[in-house]
């Protein structure tokens, strides 16, 4: 079956075509259109027979199977008539178009629009998966959005488009989620399951959520109480794209939708309390608000809300006929109001005007285009003889034979009649006072008959209109009898198209319904005067007001999160730590278990006393900076005690020197930084500040203190017990580092000696605008330093050569022997100035780093040219004088890659900043 | 002991370290006029490591005693994070080159970053988890301060740092917290502790495990840890945004899952409520103050947070099929998003950053194809079918549906909010007239505009064909 | 008698003044570096106790690992603090809002 993709392909085709051609003229631009649709008609008339025959046409292409989506297209009987009113109506709004663009606006990109939207509304009703479907009705929304706004330059335009795009994207977005809930329960997004699948769909404990999520999308697209609101507002939208969307097509798809999954999702309680009461009130709260617009577009659009409140409704009814009528009435609207459309459209397109206050008396001027809009408001009206009035009569005996609550019983068929009557107000409205009722007021020129050609759609429609309601069983039974058995998935019912059912109560509303409304009409028009209501739409105030409000909240939210301080920042992030882990704290509540036993002794005792003094310190002097670094490094100390305590002592000895190296860096900082930070105000804040903190601090504390108060539980010692044999050495954290762990540390000197290169990307250069800068105070090292200093360098080089080379079997290694280097060159720097530095670009530095990585890595794959595994060492250890067996391994050249680079990145740092020390001094 | 076969899973990491570091010692000797030799040898290392990285029969292997995993995963979330790399080099030139930063450390920088990407995914122990996050944020830090002679650049610079420094003390305080109740750094055996733990155990690893969604989460920018995300977005040169913001997500999923799955499967009942709650916050919060932003660069940071809630709630449905879209979210949101920051350098010049919305206006008079090549972008941003991230989304929402069905709607409902402000870009760019009238000036450099415009195309492609990368990430996320 | 358990307490509370500290402080820069610091060392801490506490090694080497880090982080810190001041002629915290929103 390869018609069916064709068929959709065309429109998308004709649309990539125009706009890959935007200089067409508008003859051009309309053949391109009217020839996708033209040819989408011809195919589709090719399918009819086998459709006719209740056979299901069906294309697959496979896209994303595990998600469900796959581009399959189904056609039965619904699809078929859907797809014809979409093609039909189609055509003849291409023709009408060609007419009715002006010379300014751009008509290549108006008929892609249009084809673009066509092709997805195709793609809506042909859809075989429900997940494509929801692909094609998005792509309605937005190809909506921009034929609505198609005159963008107009503010009305942008607003209606957007308020459009808004409600039906949101709807679109929880048909989404409700068809994915579908999906779920009937276990496939393709059509034919889900149809076969109601009984267990409507079994399902999310059936409910599922149906008001899908019929969410469906009102909203459908324009239904209290969404509908867009819809008037769409009107700023060219005339045929409004008697395209918004009487035929888009509108539909809403209904198009109940329709479709009727037999999937009705048959329930649940269903008729969901769909009736909305029906019923969009029926009755269109025709009324119908009646008191003074725009003519306006009040077709909210004619066209009442009907499809009707047609809603019928659906909801849910019984086999209800779902005749429904059907029928989908094709009989579409017909006059598409014409009526057309008709305000050549009215406004040859009088400048669409206000009832302007357009009085035109039927002197235009006869034809009067008697055509008049045929067509009688058939909206429900008179006999036209296509309406049939229609109309099913639905108000199917109102009466309402099943249900007695509140309901009643109200329904109220409501119709209600409607009725309005119905008949409003489009006697619309005859009377564009037609009649005086002269035109204030028209900038004398209105005439269109041109020939774009008077023929309406001709065409309105022929329908009188042709389908003389003769239905001969023209629409076909059509009606394909499009019902689409929907109920199975035969039609008994149903009879006559014009005569005989006298009956249906008759009897009818009847009601047109005297009723002849004399409201004309009631108010005498009474109140009907050109005086000036009425504002609530539902546009009460969306601007909603976007406005959004737009406010937005910024609120803004100002109180990002207000740009750090310290609000840091305190919503502790915050919200402090409540994301107060919440498990709380549930489950800390497991304390008897405190251990290790005593802490007098070096324990003393530890402890450093850091409460250190802490102390900190709180005490922070801002005094010097203190402060001082303080924070007696806590380094005490931590370093710890460690001994805590049995790492080589932990302890590399926490020392990292310690002072920090301290030092942050000292040749300080010399150029503010000496004093500026005193605190507003304690209040501090406050709120010191509580968030001590929660956070409450709750690692019992954390911390449940770890260890947990009934001991041995962990495997592997690695104490195999250092030895294997890699050659009784120092277990240094082996482990060099053997075992030779990738991490390779990874720890790639951090530092990277954190090195930073520094220096970050300070070389231009010195930016060093004036800023605080010069620093002239002092002259102290002597006593500048002779230690002299002492010190070679002792720290001696120092570290051997803490390098009895790194295997005691601690230190390239690590802290590195570190070691690193001190004592900076301690001479100190007292002789930053020439021990070498380099001022620091490029002695970064060949270290660079070369000790190479290093590093070299020495660790080294090994393996021999046929040993990483880093191994088992050579035997060389002795050395004064120093005691060395080990000479592989390892031994991985340690000095190590040494290289933590000397390196650590002098690199060292002379960045005193390089921009001196910067400082020379201004 | 260790052997050849146990070093061969690492040999792209080594490779790029190696590469790495050759590259900052041929840049030393290479004048300014021909840097762009550094340019290129990047790219060419990035090419070469994606190649090592590619295996056609991905099986897992592991280095270190499980400290390092190979798996088809990691390899994929790889030369994710690799080939946005290199869009990202290609993209960065023609911004750099106009404004003096145009150095052989933005290559270094970023490619070290790159390495401790590939090591967070690869990682199999918290050590290396640690270890890649400093490779990635300490050279991001100094990549965001790179302009040393902008206030606003030092300015994010540091509330970056403080507030990174933050956050990792707090994963290393969780870290630690993990550590002291099973004994032991290594993932997979966190993951056995975990299975039996008793009650009092099973509350340390709730405490632990809630500071390492804390980190987690910063790294993703998932509100309520998302503050620094925008300031940082607007104060970093757009070539370093680009970096930042593009494929450190997919490493932060990698990370996200190797902690989460691999270690912490058996607490997944508790991450679910946490990240259902950071996921709900990301998509209000990026959604909501998105609409009030007029820079495009603080806007794309909203946009982010609230992309991260989405990715969020591929990751708390804790499934094959939830992992696989979350992994299918990160990978395309890294390409969508590199292409958004190279539209800004697009239209940016030496004397003009194009980073407020208004720069766009009337962009489809002045040149149609480049104001096209920004709709896609911001169509599958906004995840309008059938672009890439709608099928991004779709796949996240299934996976979510119908455990999580009200956070689903609710992120609906966010999206739909959200798409104001994707809209407003689209609309600036075609309906508003152009805000000067002088013509449009273009970086002259051809691969940029090349790739650029290859990239934004990619984004319909592969929403259209989504199906081989679809399969890729069922195919590699262990059921 | 004092135990392994009250020094650990302990640890938790330097975190905690060190967590105060960064958010408590709103004037100078240098505080929070100092404070970032602080929080590390408590972090070494919880590490090398709970490694003598199991008698695991790994945690050690865990802690070379962030000793390290902590290093380079600290140093980095400095540089953009440098950075930093050059361009804006201050280390005020407070004054730390040009970029908002």
């Amino acid at each position: 079956m390869t018609a069916l993709p064709l068929l959709l392909a065309l429109p998308f085709v004709a649309a990539l075509a125009l706009a890959a051609l935007p200089r067409l003229s508008r003859t051009a631009a309309a053949l391109v259109a009217g020839a996708a649709t033209l040819g989408g008609l011809a195919l589709l008339g090719g399918m009819a027979g086998a459709v006719a025959d209740g056979e299901v046409l069906r294309f697959k292409l496979d896209w994303l199977p595990s998600l469900g989506l796959a581009f399959s297209l189904r056609v039965d009987g619904l699809a078929w008539m859907f797809a014809a009113i979409v093609l039909g109506i189609g055509a003849l709004v291409v023709l009408y178009a060609r007419w009715y663009l002006a010379d300014e606006d751009p008509p290549a990109r108006f008929f892609a629009m249009l084809s673009l939207f066509m092709g997805a509304m195709l793609g809506v009703t042909l859809a075989g998966n429900l997940l494509l479907l929801v692909v094609f009705w998005e792509l309605t929304s937005i190809s909506s959005f921009l034929l609505i706004g198609f005159w963008h330059r107009r503010a009305d335009a942008r607003a209606g488009a957007r308020m459009a795009l808004t409600i039906t994207g949101m709807g679109g977005l929880c048909l989404l989620a409700g068809v994915l809930l579908i999906g779920r329960i009937a276990g496939s997004f393709e059509l034919d399951v889900v149809l076969a699948a109601g009984e267990a769909i409507r079994a399902h404990a999310l059936y409910e959520p599922a149906l008001a999520l899908v019929l969410l999308g469906a009102f909203t697209k459908s324009a239904q109480f209290p969404f509908h609101s867009w819809l008037p507002h769409a009107m700023a939208a060219p005339t045929p794209v409004s008697a395209y969307l918004h009487s035929a097509t888009m509108v539909k798809a809403g209904v198009f939708l109940i329709a479709r999954l009727h037999p999937a999702l009705a048959g329930s309680e649940a269903w008729f309390w969901m769909v009736v009461p909305v029906g019923l009130a969009t029926l009755v709260v269109g025709a009324a608000l119908a009646l008191v617009q003074q725009d003519l577009k306006g009040l077709l659009a909210y004619s066209t809300i009442s009907h499809l409140g009707l047609i809603t409704l019928l659906f909801g009814l849910d019984t086999e006929l209800a779902v005749v009528a429904g059907v029928f009435h989908i094709l009989n609207h579409a017909t006059f109001k598409a014409s009526l459309f057309m008709a305000a459209g050549i009215i406004d397109h040859e009088t400048g005007s669409r206000d009832f206050r302007r357009l009085n008396g035109l039927w002197k001027h235009m006869p034809v285009t009067g008697a055509l809009a008049i045929v067509a408001s009688l058939a909206m009206a429900g008179v006999p003889l036209l296509n309406g009035f049939l229609s109309k009569e099913m639905f108000l005996a199917e109102t009466l034979a309402t099943e249900s609550h007695a509140l309901m019983e009643f109200l329904v068929p109220a409501g119709a009649l209600v409607a009725g009557i309005f119905a008949v107000a409003y489009s006697l409205r619309f005859v009377h006072d564009v037609f009649f009722n005086g002269e035109p007021v204030g028209l900038d020129r004398v209105p005439h008959e269109p041109p020939r050609f774009m008077r023929v759609p309406v001709e065409v429609l309105v022929v329908l209109c009188l042709v389908v309601g003389m003769f239905p069983q001969h023209t629409i039974g076909p059509l009606l009898a394909l499009g019902v058995q689409g929907v109920l998935q199975g035969p039609a019912p008994e149903y009879k198209l006559a014009i005569w059912h005989g006298f009956n109560l249906p008759l009897a509303l009818s009847a009601i319904g047109l005297v009723g409304g002849v004399a409201l009409y004309f009631g108010l028009q005498r009474g109140i005067n009907l050109h005086r209501i000036e009425r504002a739409s609530t539902g546009k105030r009460v969306f601007d007001a909603l976007v406005r409000r959004l737009v406010d909240l937005a910024r609120r939210v803004t100002r109180a999160l990002e207000n740009g301080s750090l310290q609000r920042y840091l305190l919503l992030l502790v915050l919200a730590a402090v409540v994301l882990g107060g919440a498990p704290l709380l549930e489950a509540g800390p497991g304390f278990g008897d405190p251990p036993g290790t005593p802490a002794g007098i070096a324990g005792w003393l530890a402890l006393a450093l850091l409460v003094a250190g802490v102390l310190a900190v709180l005490r002097w922070y801002r005094e900076r010097l203190l402060a670094v001082i303080a924070v490094g007696v806590v380094g100390l005490a931590v370093s005690l710890l460690f001994v305590l805590l049995s790492a002592p080589d932990l302890a000895l590399t926490q020392l020197l990292v310690e002072v190296a920090s301290v030092l860096l942050i000292l040749l900082a300080l010399r150029f930084l503010p000496q004093q930070s500026p005193p605190e105000r507003r304690r209040g804040r501090a406050w709120l500040h010191g509580v968030v903190a001590g929660a956070f601090g409450a709750g690692v504390a019992t954390a911390v203190y449940a770890v260890l108060t947990r009934p001991t539980r041995s962990i495997s010692d592997y690695f104490l017990r195999t250092t030895v044999p294997e890699g050659g050495g009784a120092n277990a954290v240094n082996v482990i580092i060099v053997d075992y762990r030779g990738f991490d540390t390779l990874g720890e000197i790639a951090v530092f000696g990277i954190a090195g290169l930073l520094l220096h990307a970050l300070l070389r250069g231009r010195a930016g605008v060093p004036g800023t800068l605080v010069p620093p105070q002239p002092a002259r090292p102290a002597f006593l330093l500048q002779v230690s200093a002299q002492v010190l360098l070679p002792l720290a080089i001696a120092v570290s050569l051997y803490l390098f080379l009895r790194g295997h079997n005691a601690p230190g290694g390239g690590f802290i022997a590195g570190l070691v280097l690193a001190l004592g060159v900076a301690l001479q720097a100190l007292a002789a100035g930053r020439e021990a530095l070498g380099a001022p670009d620091g490029r002695t530095w970064q060949a270290w780093i660079a070369w000790g990585l190479v290093v590093a890595t070299l020495g660790g794959i080294g090994s393996f040219l021999f046929g040993h595994p990483f880093l191994t060492s088992s050579t035997p250890y060389v002795d050395l004088p004064l120093v005691g067996a060395v080990p000479f391994a592989s390892a031994t050249v991985f340690d000095t890659g190590v040494y290289l680079v933590v000397a390196g990145a650590t002098l690199l740092m060292l002379a960045m900043l005193a390089r921009v020390h001196a910067q400082a001094g020379d201004r | 002991m260790l052997t050849w076969n146990e070093l061969l899973p690492l040999v792209p990491e080594t490779f790029l370290l190696g590469a790495t570091l050759l590259l900052l010692i041929v840049d030393l000797f290479v004048s300014q006029q021909r840097r762009g030799l550094t340019h290129f040898l990047a790219i060419v290392i990035l090419v070469l490591t994606a190649i090592l990285t590619a295996r056609p029969h991905p099986e897992a292997q592991q280095a270190f005693g499980g400290m390092f995993i190979r798996d088809g995963f990691a390899d994929l979330l790889k030369l994710g994070i690799l080939v946005t790399a290199i869009a990202v080099f290609v993209y960065a030139k023609p911004y750099l080159k106009p404004r003096g930063l145009f150095q052989g450390e933005f290559y270094v920088l970023c490619l070290t970053g790159v390495l401790g990407m590939m090591l967070m995914v690869s990682a199999g122990n918290l050590i290396m988890i640690y270890l890649g996050l400093a490779l990635l944020a300490l050279s991001s830090y100094a990549l965001v301060a790179l302009n040393r002679d902008s206030p606003q650049s030092s300015e994010s610079a540091m509330k970056y740092f403080v507030l990174g420094a933050l956050a990792s003390g707090m994963l290393l305080y969780g870290m630690s917290m993990l550590y002291g109740a099973t004994g032991t750094l290594d993932l997979s055996r966190i993951h056995g502790a975990a299975e039996i733990a008793r009650h009092d155990q099973r509350m340390l690893l709730l405490f632990g495990l809630v500071f390492v969604v804390v980190g987690l989460a910063f790294k993703f920018g998932a509100a309520p840890f998302h503050m620094w995300l925008p300031d940082v977005y607007q104060g970093s040169p757009t070539a370093v945004t680009l970096f930042i913001a593009s494929a450190p997500k997919i490493a932060a999923f990698g990370m996200a899952w190797r902690l989460l799955e691999g270690g912490l499967a058996s607490l997944a009942s508790d991450w679910q409520g946490m990240l259902a709650v950071l996921a709900l916050l990301s998509l209000a919060i990026g959604n909501l103050v998105a609409i009030a932003q007029t820079n495009l660069k603080r806007m794309l940071a909203y946009s982010t947070i609230s992309h991260v809630g989405f990715l969020l709630l591929g990751l708390l449905a804790g499934t094959k099929e939830g992992y696989a879209a979350a992994m299918f979210y990160a990978l395309t949101y890294a390409i969508t998003t590199a292409a958004a920051f190279g539209m800004i350098v697009l239209l940016s010049r030496a004397d003009f950053e194009a980073e407020e919305i208004d720069d766009f206006k009337g962009l489809n008079q002045r040149n149609g194809w480049y104001a096209g090549m920004m709709l896609m972008v911001m169509a599958s941003l906004a995840g309008v079918p059938i672009w890439v991230g709608f099928i991004a989304k779709l796949a996240v929402l299934q996976a979510a549906v119908p455990e999580f069905l009200w956070l689903a709607i609710a992120g609906g409902v966010f999206a739909v909010i959200g798409s104001f402000y994707y809209l407003r870009v689209i609309k600036v760019m075609y309906f508003d007239p152009p805000a000067s009238p002088d013509p449009l000036v273009v970086p002259a450099d051809v691969p940029f505009r090349f790739v650029l415009s290859a990239n934004s195309l990619l984004l319909l492609g592969l929403g259209i064909a989504s199906g081989p990368l679809w399969a890729w990430c069922l195919a590699v996320v262990p059921s | 008698m004092i135990t392994l358990a009250h020094f650990l307490g302990l640890g938790a509370v330097l975190f905690c003044i060190s967590v105060a500290g960064i958010f408590i402080n709103r004037k100078n820069v240098i505080v929070l570096l100092m404070a970032i610091e602080l929080m590390l060392l408590a972090v070494n801490m919880n590490f090398v106790a709970f490694s003598h506490f199991l008698g695991d090694v790994h945690g050690q080497v865990f802690v070379f690992f962030i000793l390290t880090v902590a290093a380079a982080e600290s140093a980095i810190g400095l540089a953009i603090l440098v950075v930093l001041f050059r361009n804006r002629s201050t280390i005020n915290v407070a004054e730390l809002d040009s970029l908002k929103g």
